[in-house]
């Protein structure tokens, strides 16, 4: 038996990675990229100051030089839309992973530790979900001053309970799993555990929630910024685009249009693409693959020896 | 006889939360080669003294007169003595094969990922000999299976190897064969006994299988609602039982070996906190 450890650890991560060659994997990845390209250099699809006024040029229709028109003070609004990604969809991706961080945390601590640690953190997960979740991020944004980081800010203290629960809900189960006090038998401390048998599940389910969460957040943070509780002119947020196009609506269709369309874009897309990830994941539908490809492997055998 | 490894002395055990003792009043000493069985009903405290007596009982206090191990006291332990105690001296075989492995990760990962690195290339070698003694063919593939590719059988026969990867002194067995058919649970067993004759092994088996137990064991241990009710050798208990809870719970006995001749009665004749009835005739 001198068989490569690395092997076996290649193999289990091939056979693990979220995006196996698929035409979703294929259309992922390249959304991701775009995304991300978008975030992180907009410089590479601004075609012109996105804070450029030109006031003899406002409100001409889409064309190939104004792809998506532009607004009331003469802006490319592709340009806008494109630098509002970073606005909208980063500080989207900094509340999902912020909440999820928190979240984690105190779930894990709190289903791991049990006793009164337990119900202390979870009461007090309770009390956050017990309010309706818009109306606590409008109290506390506006509370807290109408800028886009109070907005962030509202936004990660309403959300994060949903993920401490998840988590604990998982930790718990996990815990008390037969295969949990077999690995204590072999030693295990309780980081081990952890590391080996609660991260791992909770990942999976994690992911595909975050993923999800992309999208609502996002819809959430627009939604403030729309009510002018969240980023201030002359910002070229999404919402904040939306809400300065309503009173032009009649008038250049494409003012409130193209903003409107890249926030459902994003949160279908995050929705899709959380689906996925929560189908492909759970441990009922990997096994139903890993059966079918041995099926395969015995059935092809079986040609085999009846050819023979 | 040869030495003495678990002394345990007036056993109680109190999970979180309940109000009365699940366990009280457990005695008994495993020596090497030496198998003591827990016989009882479910409910009856039989796999929590087990797991007691050798600290693996979780939001529970454990007090006891007496709970040595190899002459150090199991209850002073803590923290990363008792995992090394839990990996080196004790291999536990659980009741659910299937339960008892996580669905996600590969066997050989599961039984050696507490050995130090180091080791664990000398420690696979190992657990691929182990399994070919516990009758795994194949082991180098099976190892590195999946446990949803494996048979229940297959599953508790890895356990086991896994088990005595560390050479422990002590065996524990929850019900090892409850969850499968009858022709591998006669071979399990057979193996079971080979290993503690082998290994000179201090075997703590929990079963409701008299029949089992009477292949199996030297001292029995029957509890009733968190009580012994009777202790004594295997000869004793199974062909004289003086309590009428031992004597009901023999008679009702599918075991192996012989048909049911009644079902288990639990009525007024009797009760486990009744002193006065232990002994008596009322059956």
């Amino acid at each position: 038996m001198d068989r490569p450890e690395s092997e076996g650890t290649v193999m289990s991560l091939l056979s693990r990675s979220t995006f196996r060659v698929s035409p979703r994997g294929v259309i992922t990845s390249l959304a991701l990229t775009l995304i991300a390209l978008v975030i992180l250099w907009p410089e590479l699809f601004i075609v012109e100051d996105p804070n450029l006024i030109n006031v003899a040029g406002r409100f001409q229709t889409p064309s190939f030089e104004h792809l998506f028109g532009t607004d009331d003070a003469g802006r490319d609004i592709f340009s806008r839309v494109v630098l509002g990604a970073r606005f909208s969809v980063g500080n989207a991706i900094l509340v999902v992973l912020s909440a999820a961080a928190i979240g984690t945390i105190i779930g894990a601590v709190g289903g791991w530790l049990g006793g009164w640690v337990d119900r202390l953190l979870s009461k007090s997960t309770d009390v956050f979900l017990a309010f309706p979740y818009l109306v606590l991020a409008m109290a506390i944004s506006a509370a807290a001053g109408r800028n886009l980081t109070s907005a962030v800010v509202a936004l990660i203290i309403v959300w994060w309970p949903s993920y401490a629960r998840m988590v604990r809900t998982i930790v718990r189960t996990q815990k008390s799993e037969l295969f949990v006090k077999a690995a204590r038998t072999l030693g295990a401390s309780g980081p081990q555990i952890i590391w080996w048998h609660v991260i791992p599940q909770a990942t999976q389910q994690l992911a595909a929630r975050m993923t999800l969460d992309v999208g609502y957040v996002l819809v959430a943070l627009t939604g403030l910024s729309f009510l002018g509780l969240g980023a201030q002119a002359p910002s070229p947020e999404w919402g904040l685009m939306i809400a300065s196009a309503k009173a032009y609506a009649l008038v250049a269709w494409w003012y409130p249009f193209f903003p409107g369309l890249v926030i459902v874009g994003v949160v279908a897309g995050s929705v899709w693409l959380g689906e996925g990830i929560s189908r492909d994941k759970s441990p009922s539908r990997r096994a139903a693959k890993r059966s079918r490809r041995t099926n395969v492997e015995v059935e092809h055998a079986d040609s085999k020896e009846s050819s023979a | 006889m040869s030495d003495l490894i678990l002394e345990v002395s007036d056993l109680e055990v109190h999970y979180d939360g309940v109000a009365k003792p699940t366990v009280e009043g457990v005695n008994f000493a495993l020596r090497r080669g030496s198998c003591i069985a827990f016989v009882g009903e479910t409910g009856s405290g039989k796999t929590t003294s087990v797991l007691a007596a050798t600290r693996l009982v979780e939001r529970a206090t454990i007090r006891a007169g007496r709970l040595a191990f190899e002459g150090n006291d199991l209850l002073s332990m803590g923290g990363k003595e008792l995992r090394e105690f839990r990996r080196r001296r004790i291999g536990m075989v659980f009741q659910d094969p299937t339960a008892s492995w996580n669905p996600t990760r590969r066997i050989s990962a599961q039984l050696l990922d507490t050995t130090p690195k180091r080791e664990r290339v000398d420690m696979l070698d190992k657990l691929i000999s182990l399994c070919e003694r516990v009758g795994i063919t194949n082991a180098p593939s099976k190892v590195n299976a999946y446990p949803f590719e494996l048979s229940g059988g297959q599953l508790q026969r890895l356990m086991i190897a896994g088990a005595l990867l560390h050479d422990p002194v002590v065996l524990v067995a929850d019900e090892p064969t409850s969850a499968l058919d009858a022709s591998v649970q006669k071979d399990l067993l057979a193996l079971l006994d080979e290993l503690r004759r082998e290994r000179d092994l201090g075997v703590l088996l929990v079963s409701h299988d008299l029949g089992v137990v009477a292949r199996m064991a030297h001292e029995v241990l029957v509890m009733n609602t968190g009580k012994v009710v009777e202790q004594g050798t295997v000869r004793q208990v199974v062909n004289a039982p003086t309590h009428p809870y031992s004597r009901s719970l023999l008679a009702s006995s599918l075991g192996m070996t012989a048909p049911r001749k009644a079902r288990l009665t639990s009525g007024p004749a009797w009760s486990a906190q009744d002193p006065a009835t232990t002994g008596g005739g009322a059956a």
